[in-house]
């Protein structure tokens, strides 16, 4: 079965999204329109696709990945394809979940009707993830989707670049001035507030506290 | 027959309201103090109320602890009391002449009584331990009063400590083994006790304000809360270091008292029963979040642990070379300075004619603060055009939130995203940027933080500023030189969220006009590679050696080099 999901992942196969386009329930009229309707069927078979191989199977991520993506991962980018392997090994257990997920084709200038059809995507993705057994911190992951050449099947795409930044920040210092040896970027650990949910909470709890 | 009735008098049973003194004067009649003191009850049976300094604070209960005053482990005036009491009595009675308006210190009758103090200083009186001069009368028991300690015993502890205990240029005051200190014995030293624990903060705040370092050693101390309680009362005493070797703690839950103490940097605890536990060292420094230093070490490595083992971070931007960095810096100002001021026509000329946006607002999971319910209306309609895609609504209407080409965008930002503000602020260089490039187009994501403020609506209702925090990702193709713009921008995806205060967004690392000697100028992925190549260190060692080298790779290896020697084994790469 860890091969099938192998097989699958190597190749972000939209048949999925080309199956739910024969059900497409809501017709839009645009043509412009309805690129973006089926670029967000493909996106969010991507999210799902993506976070779950991240979540739990973590030696199969490499293959969505191609000599050429850049991947950066708050502020740091890994250095070579053979990196990308030891990169996402050395992250710990995580668990994501996606709250925004947005996405839109990137148009091709001059291009041919199948690039048009197939266009490169840029994807959004906001949500919390939670390391081992921490509260869930932010992040946000911006993907650009772009067709692989090389494979034969037309809803073939592979990420071109994965930019990833962290909303809060488990690792940084969290103010400056606690911490008497602090090296700007990591070597002081500190802790991160907390996640979305509770720190919106308190936040606006707070504030009525304060003004009552 | 004097000495009958005094003897009679002497056996009279005493009601607990009563006084010494009362109940040994012949001349005078049994009156319940409350009634003639006219301030409620006046001292307890140990002291001496007539004999009270004038500087004494007024209001004080005598009897607010019972048991205190039936039993008392260092009470050793009960024999001395009765004496005391004869003896002075003898001597006195004539000069109170039955009247105890007087009782109470301070006020009424004060003149008279300077002249017993005068007197007092001669004699020892009960008050008097350890031959300490005119220090006043001893407040009974260790200030329980329930007001507060007295000022006899403050200035006891204080006449003591400033002797014997405390070190002014280290600001330290060593409080260790006080149950042996024979001279603090009145005041039942015990730091467990939350009135001693009252009087020594108070003793500190009064006469120690520059404490900043407290030895407990070897005090007995099996609870921190009469700490904790005193600490927080007394909270213009800030003390940041203490030590609590040698003393009896052993519940883990003790070190959440120490969690109010914010200013706490130092801790001791060694020689606990509670560091013997496993669990101790990381759930103190997770709990006590100020904490620098435990039991001597650095608090880093242990918090450390309690982090996830996450790849060496950077706050700053990421940019493939020096120059994408200009042009996006450029960009990003010139984009950033026009909405700031409003103007979208100028803004138009920064977008490609076929330009897509799409905004999403992470909604949902924030409730919003008090302040900032004038911006429900705004929310509601910006949650109508956010084209999240898993939302029911965009499953109805799949496009909303996509605008298609230069107009529809900026007609949404005039009527909708940008038009309901007075005004808004973008503080470019708070922004963190990611570049990357892919067959000549640049995908560049920037983190940042905008405040706004919305305009007056009809009622004049308030417009607080608000913060939001956004991410909004550009694809932007270069455009050839001599134009206004650097690039122009081809997507455009804007997603908004709740302000985040704890994100440390990049304070000085920001994209900048002139070129800067950041580290991703000297050090980027490929030279970063030969570096690895060169050094075979492994990823975390050559984290560190590029941190040391301040970023540049250069400069690294040439560390690396003079330092090889030193180099543990295990820094290499297999």
């Amino acid at each position: 079965q860890q091969s099938k999901q192998a097989t699958r992942t190597r190749t972000i196969v939209m048949s999925a999204a080309a199956a739910a386009l024969a059900g497409i329930k809501v017709k839009v009229a645009d043509p412009r329109d309805q690129i973006v309707q089926r670029v967000a069927l493909s996106a969010e078979t991507f999210r799902d696709l993506f976070y779950m191989t991240l979540d739990q199977y973590r030696d199969e991520v490499r293959h969505f990945f191609k000599e050429t993506s850049a991947v950066v991962w708050n502020g740091a980018r890994v250095a070579s394809f053979q990196n990308i392997q030891k990169f996402f090994k050395a992250l710990p257990a995580t668990k994501h979940d996606v709250v925004v997920i947005d996405a839109q084709p990137i148009a091709v200038p001059n291009g041919n009707a199948q690039q048009e059809q197939q266009p490169a995507i840029l994807v959004s993705v906001s949500g919390t993830v939670k390391y081992g057994t921490r509260k869930p911190d932010g992040f946000h992951h911006t993907f650009v989707l772009e067709r692989d050449p090389q494979s034969n099947d037309i809803n073939a795409y592979y990420i071109a670049s994965g930019v990833f930044r962290s909303t809060t920040l488990p690792h940084f210092a969290k103010k400056h001035h606690h911490h008497s040896n602090n090296n700007s970027s990591s070597s002081s650990g500190g802790h991160g507030g907390g996640h979305h949910h509770n720190h919106n909470n308190s936040g606006g709890k707070h504030h009525s506290r304060r003004n009552r | 027959i004097g000495f009958c009735l005094n003897r009679s008098f002497f056996r009279v049973r005493r009601h607990p309201d009563e006084t010494t003194l009362q109940s040994f004067d012949p001349h005078m009649t049994y009156q319940p103090p409350g009634k003639v003191l006219g301030r409620g009850r006046r001292g307890g049976r140990h002291s001496v109320t007539p004999y009270t300094r004038g500087g004494r604070r007024g209001g004080r209960g005598g009897y607010s602890n019972h048991d205190d005053r039936w039993a008392d482990n260092n009470d050793t005036t009960v024999g001395g009391l009765y004496s005391d009491t004869f003896r002075n009595r003898g001597g006195r009675s004539s000069d109170r002449g039955g009247r105890w308006e007087r009782g109470g210190g301070g006020g009424l009758g004060g003149g008279r009584w300077e002249r017993g103090s005068g007197d007092r200083g001669g004699r020892r009186g009960r008050g008097d331990r350890g031959g300490r001069g005119d220090r006043g009368r001893d407040r009974g028991r260790g200030g329980r009063t329930g007001r507060g300690p007295g000022a006899a015993q403050i200035s006891l502890v204080k006449l003591y400590l400033q002797g014997a205990r405390w070190k002014e240029d280290a600001k330290m005051m060593d409080c260790s083994n006080l149950s042996a200190v024979e001279e603090l014995q009145s005041t039942n030293p015990n730091f467990n006790n939350a009135h001693f624990c009252n009087l020594m903060l108070a003793v500190f705040a009064e006469h120690f304000p520059l404490i900043s370092s407290l030895n407990l050693n070897a005090n007995s101390i099996t609870t921190l809360d009469p700490l904790r309680r005193a600490l927080l009362q007394h909270d213009d005493v800030k003390i940041t270091a203490l030590s609590l070797e040698h003393n009896k703690i052993g519940d883990l839950t003790e070190i959440d008292n120490l969690k109010e103490i914010t200013s706490l940097t130092e801790l001791i605890m060694k020689n606990n029963p509670i560091a013997d536990h496993a669990e101790y060292h990381p759930r103190t420094v997770k709990r006590l979040k100020s904490l620098n230093l435990l039991d001597g070490t650095n608090v880093t490595a242990w918090r450390k642990q309690l982090l996830p083992n996450l790849p060496a971070p950077k706050a700053q931007s990421y940019f493939s070379d020096q120059g994408q960095q200009t042009l996006v810096g450029n960009f990003l100002r010139m984009y950033y300075a026009l909405i700031d001021k409003g103007d979208f026509d100028t803004l138009s000329e920064a977008y490609d004619p076929k330009v897509t946006f799409s905004f999403t607002l992470v909604d949902g999971i924030w409730k919003l603060a008090h302040h900032e319910q004038a911006t429900h209306e705004y929310h509601e309609l910006l949650r109508k055009k956010s084209h999240n895609i898993t939302t029911p609504l965009l499953i109805q209407h799949p496009c909303i939130g996509v605008h298609h080409g230069k107009m529809a965008v900026l007609d949404f930002f005039k009527k909708l995203l940008y038009s309901k503000f007075s005004s808004t602020e973008h503080v470019i260089d708070n922004f963190v940027c990611d570049a990357t490039t892919f067959g000549g187009i640049m995908c560049v994501t920037v983190h940042g933080k905008w405040k706004f403020q919305l305009e007056k609506d009809k009622h004049g209702g308030r417009t607080a500023t608000i913060e939001r925090c956004f991410a909004r990702t550009f694809i932007m193709k270069e455009n050839p030189p001599q134009t206004g713009w650097p690039c122009r921008v081809m997507n455009d995806q804007l997603v908004i969220r709740r302000i985040q205060d704890d994100v440390v967004f990049g304070q000085s690392q920001a994209p900048q006009q002139a070129p800067t000697t950041t580290t991703t100028t000297t050090s980027s992925p490929d030279m970063q590679a030969q570096l690895q190549q060169a050094t075979r260190l492994n990823n975390d060692f050559l984290a560190k050696l590029l941190q040391e080298a301040g970023g540049d790779c250069k400069k690294a290896y040439d560390m690396f080099l003079q330092a090889k020697a030193t180099i543990p084994a295990h820094a290499f790469l297999p």
